[in-house]
């Protein structure tokens, strides 16, 4: 039930976040996803180009004061608002470029391949990686802005981005995909765009929500999770430890399945698709809350009789 | 020729005992009250434990033997053959195998070997026989029963699960199994007929689940709900689900509630026609509506849900669900296992506990003293009834187990 009602809400975002725009509909440059600004009539931006760009940290320092630094503080206050109303559910939900992910997942699944397994050492070695790619999308462009980086620098991120190059194509833009001959940088910039690309085709094909594992989006959600309304907990005294929410884990978290003492299982990684709650055996170990109000919970009912259905299919 | 002749009078004997021992348990429990004719399907094929050559019969499958409750069903139906939980529960057989065993043998290993040593043709029914490596008897039996080794397949349990060596350790322990049944049948898994049969296993999960939620609304006595559970590894998956829904359907309609003080059991498993510390517990003013028995309710202790159709995801799917799910005592940290038995007491109101032994079953000792400190902290009642298949100690057990009816 839960599992077909996001993939509902995730083919309407994905639907209403890259043609929208069409209808005139625009949600501002703030939103905690991958909606990608390079998509010609998108409903709304991903607050990562304004993070990087002249609503960001490109702002030099004389200007913190200025209109640029005012309008920066408010697209910054209304990503915290959104992210705090939805918390990671913008990941698991929402966002256009996991849904993509998820279709590829589907297609991997129908044809009966097996997903790629990292070690649990690969795992938490991939983790640093998404805190890099953040830490250099605020740097470089503080550098453009105050120490005179070449400008061709600009928007770092959405330069290798992998969303830039694919998202476009469903509005039938292809120009993204091209290298940029203009200079060094530009040209450096779009073969490593296209190097991480054709990566993240054959990732995505192998493992669930393979880029997910990488976005800074999900580093930057982390540094706030603990203020928004949305909270993950787990009664760790009536878990019994049976690894299906690890096993069904798009991303393999598993503190979840380790955790027994912290009640709050929301981690880094965790894009709360919920699927570690409703593949769990246990009645109320594994619930979702908004502030105190129950969303969802896990239930050994609702799990029998979703394993129920599956006989015969 | 003497010695033979003596063999063969002694093996008839004990088989005529063996086998009037369990039919005289099933006219007992046709004869209750509360029994109902949808449940004979059971009964016919707890026949069948006492009986190899005609479970194979019945089915038209390979037998293949099988010990503890690690190695998944799933994995055996998709390959066609039937699985035969050799877990023995008959006293009469013991007589066939004590001479064999030390004097404080498990009665489970006891009785197992008796059942295979009644009839010398029960060798040979066995197309192969899986141990999982859970206990000392069960790793040593082989040399005890004298069976040749390449007739059997071991699976070594990693004993500890919550770390990354142990889940690839089980993973490859079932791909081996799964190799090695390829091999003995002769053919290759289809992805196709392992997902089948893992639907199918998900499917009878969500009626067992049914059938545990009567149990908890004491709707179903702890006697007749053990006998669905223990006929469950002679019966053909698809057949033991469809006469599982009869029998929910008629007790759903049965309004009669049973009027015994709940309780949680706990420790070792119950096997037919073994049905002791049931009689007494219900003869002591008790009803068992919860407990965390390998031989009962733990048989499933959850769905093993995939989401990665690939053989690979199923096989993993299985080994979690074998592996970590299961909360035997043979595994170093079971700090979860006291959690189960918490959560279902808080859940359903009951407030005692019986904590059964087999004397010689070790695992089931050993962690007793932890679970019964655990739950007497916790303010609960706790019984520890220590006992084998003999029938001589009947009476003291209901002695204690009426004062500790007494006590809740």
């Amino acid at each position: 039930m839960i599992s077909k009602i996001r993939l509902i809400i995730q083919n309407i975002s994905f639907i209403f976040l890259t043609y929208g725009g069409k209808l005139g509909i625009h949600l501002g440059y703030s939103l905690p996803c991958f909606s990608c600004p390079y998509v010609g009539g998108c409903a709304g931006n991903c607050y990562l180009m304004a993070l990087q760009g002249n609503y960001g940290f490109e702002i030099a320092a004389a200007d913190v004061f200025s209109t640029w630094g005012e309008r920066a503080l408010l697209i910054f206050i209304l990503f915290l608002v959104l992210f705090m109303l939805l918390s990671k559910l913008w990941c698991g939900w929402i966002c256009p470029f996991g849904t993509l992910q998820d279709w590829f997942t589907s297609l991997r699944r129908k044809l009966g391949i097996a997903e790629t397994e990292f070690s649990w050492k690969t795992r938490d070695r991939q983790k640093i990686i998404k805190y890099i790619l953040l830490a250099a999308l605020i740097i470089i462009p503080l550098c453009i802005a105050n120490f005179g980086l070449h400008s061709d620098f600009k928007m770092p991120f959405c330069q290798i981005c992998p969303a830039k190059p694919i998202m476009p194509l469903f509005c039938g833009e292809t120009r993204h995909l091209s290298l940029d001959f203009t200079n060094s940088i530009t040209l450096s910039f779009t073969i490593l765009s296209m190097v991480i690309t054709g990566g993240l085709f054959v990732g995505i094909f192998f493992k669930d929500r393979f880029f997910c594992m990488f976005c800074p989006m999900l580093a930057l959600m982390h540094i706030f999770s603990k203020i928004g309304f949305i909270h993950f907990k787990k009664s760790v005294n009536t878990c019994q430890g049976c690894g299906n929410c690890k096993r069904m884990c798009p991303v393999d978290i598993r503190d979840v399945y380790l955790e027994k003492e912290n009640k709050d299982v929301l981690t880094e990684d965790c894009m709360l698709c919920l699927k570690c709650i409703e593949s769990c055996p246990g009645d109320s170990v594994l619930s979702v809350k908004f502030f105190n109000l129950n969303i969802f919970s896990s239930s050994r009912k609702y799990l029998a009789d979703k394993c129920g259905r599956l006989h015969g299919k | 020729m003497e010695n033979n002749i003596r063999h063969y009078k002694i093996q008839n004997r004990v088989r005529k005992q063996i086998e009037k021992e369990c039919m005289d348990k099933i006219e007992s429990l046709k004869s209750r009250g509360d029994y109902i004719d949808e449940l004979d399907p059971f009964l016919n094929a707890l026949f069948f434990s006492i009986h190899p050559d005609k479970l194979q019969e019945k089915t038209s499958r390979p037998v293949v033997g099988l010990f503890c409750i690690q190695a998944p069903f799933e994995l055996f139906d998709a390959f066609k053959l039937q699985p035969f939980k050799l877990c023995g529960g008959s006293y009469e057989a013991q007589h066939l195998s004590t001479s064999k065993l030390p004097a404080l043998a498990c009665p489970i290993i006891k009785s197992t070997m008796g059942i295979l040593n009644s009839d010398d043709h029960y060798r040979n029914v066995f197309k192969t026989i899986i141990i999982p490596t859970t206990c000392d008897w069960v790793v040593k039996f082989a040399e005890l029963a004298e069976y040749n080794i390449p007739e059997l397949h071991f699976m070594e349990l990693p004993h500890i699960k919550e770390n990354e060596k142990g889940e690839q350790r089980w993973l490859l322990e079932l791909l081996e199994l799964k190799r090695f049944l390829g091999k003995i049948m002769g053919i290759r898994l289809k992805r196709k007929d392992l997902l089948n049969s893992v639907n199918r296993y998900l499917a009878a999960w969500k009626y067992f689940n049914k059938l545990i939620e009567l149990r908890r609304d004491n709707n179903i006595s702890a006697l007749l709900f053990t006998i669905i559970v223990n006929a469950f590894p002679f019966m053909e998956i698809e057949n033991w689900t469809d006469t599982l829904k009869a029998v929910i359907k008629k007790y759903e309609m049965y309004k009669e509630k049973i009027k015994h003080r709940a309780i949680f059991l706990a420790g070792a498993p119950i096997v037919f026609p073994n049905l002791k510390m049931l009689d007494l517990i219900e003869e002591a003013g008790m009803n068992v509506t919860a407990d965390d028995i390998c031989s009962s309710e733990r048989i499933f202790p959850g769905g093993a849900c995939y989401d990665d159709t690939s053989e690979h995801g199923l096989m993993k799917a299985l080994s979690d669900r074998y592996h970590k799910a299961c909360i035997c005592p043979t595994y170093a940290d079971n700090t979860r296992r006291v959690n189960g038995i918490f959560n279902t007491l808080e859940e359903n109101g009951i407030n005692g506990v019986v904590y059964h032994v087999l004397k010689g079953c070790h695992p089931y000792d050993i962690e007793s003293i932890s679970v019964e400190k655990k739950i007497k902290d916790r303010g609960y009642r706790f019984i520890k009834i220590e006992t084998d298949y003999v029938d001589e100690d009947r009476q003291n057990i209901l002695t204690r187990l009426e004062a500790f009816n007494n006590t809740l």
